[in-house]
């Protein structure tokens, strides 16, 4: 039996990319729903990397964020059937990684133990070897690169979670403030007033660490 | 403008929503503010760090897993609450349970005869006798409390009932 989800790497002229890569998102669904099953393996390739960075930007740890991004592609499986067509595909996937990272982060804060493990992760990202990271750089470049990484990536989790996740979604995602409102369910006021806040905040964090 | 303006309007000045007018405003105001003109420094290298970090990719094995975790999907009941199911694996778990312990076994089948005044959901004793099959009430599962029950055929039991609806 064909694997429904095909690793990009592994398959790259697999017969969902030639199929489907050009149609827009809709006309993908409309085709899953049609029972085309490869048409999922489109979304799950379309979507992957970018639900992975944006609830790992929003949550912080690698791990927990592929399982939720598989969280994710489960949830769309199983109710794609009830998607409303007329909303965006994109909005509505990133409405569900969304709600899923912010479960994940008022989980944590009620749970010691999952914020235990997730300092120790961090700890042990964090104490990892140079030489292990990229072997074209010099050291020093080396690291450069990651204490400015290291740098951005806690100016980023200083943020509270609403407007952190606001600032993700438009900043790395380049979202629109209307997409924005409905992934977040809050207003337009409501998001431009938590985007105003989350950007200067931002800046104010990583300021003193850049001059 | 001041300080404060200057804050209130970024969000739109990073997103190019100003006119001409507030724009120059804005500019002029960080010519002789040195703090605004520091944070607006700093956002604009924090962004771009931000945007140049390489995305993650998912692991190799992100599309095995996932295309397993479809197939049980697929192979679970869609929209089933999951109390209804755990219930559903309970009583049939309970039902083979109860076959296996009290069901008709070589030399020695058991009759199990449940009184007419059973409770639901409450202990009861069972009296069993040396017959050829088990029978009890058709509306109730039968669930031996321990397997030494099964050691002493004809001794009366004490079992744990649960309404069936017919």
């Amino acid at each position: 039996m064909a694997p429904l989800v095909r690793e990009r790497q592994q398959t790259p002229q697999a017969p969902a990319q030639n199929a489907f890569s050009g149609l827009e998102d809709a006309r993908v669904v409309q085709a899953f729903l049609d029972g085309e099953s490869r048409a999922f393996t489109e979304l799950v390739l379309r979507y992957q990397t970018r639900l992975l960075n944006f609830i790992y930007r929003t949550i912080g740890d690698r791990e927990r964020a592929e399982d939720l991004v598989q969280e994710a592609f489960v949830r769309v499986y199983r109710h794609l059937h009830r998607f409303d067509q007329t909303r965006k595909f994109s909005t509505w996937i990133y409405t569900i990684a969304s709600n899923l990272a912010k479960n994940e982060l008022r989980n944590r804060s009620r749970n010691p133990l999952v914020l235990f493990q997730t300092i120790r992760k961090q700890w042990e990202a964090d104490h990892r070897p140079l030489q292990f990271e990229d072997t074209s750089s010099r050291p020093d470049d080396l690291f450069r690169k990651r204490h400015l990484r290291e740098l951005v990536e806690w100016s980023v989790a200083q943020l509270p979670e609403h407007h952190r996740v606001v600032f993700v979604l438009r900043e790395l995602e380049g979202k629109s403030y209307e997409e924005i409102a409905e992934i977040t369910r809050c207003n337009l006021g409501t998001v431009k007033s938590r985007l105003n806040r989350a950007r200067t905040s931002f800046a104010a964090i990583i300021a003193p660490h850049l001059d | 403008m001041d300080c404060a303006r200057f804050r209130d309007s970024y969000s739109d000045f990073a997103d190019g929503l100003l006119d001409e007018r507030a724009e120059i405003a804005l500019f002029d105001h960080m010519a002789e503010c040195p703090a605004c003109q520091r944070l607006h420094a700093a956002y604009v290298a924090g962004c771009g760090a931000l945007r140049r970090m390489r995305d993650l990719r998912p692991a190799p094995d992100f599309g095995t897993r996932l295309t397993a975790r479809l197939r049980r999907e697929e192979l679970a009941p869609v929209g089933a609450p999951v109390a209804l199911m755990a219930g559903l694996l309970l009583v049939l778990g309970a039902a083979a349970s109860g076959w296996w312990l009290l069901g008709p076994r070589g030399e020695a089948p058991v009759v199990a005869t449940v009184p007419d005044n059973a409770q639901r959901h409450s202990p009861l004793v069972v009296h069993f006798a040396g017959d050829s099959s088990l029978r009890y009430p058709s509306h109730f599962t039968v669930i031996p409390v321990s397997r030494e029950h099964l050691a002493s055929p004809g001794q009366p039991i004490e079992v744990t009932v649960d309404w069936m609806h017919p």
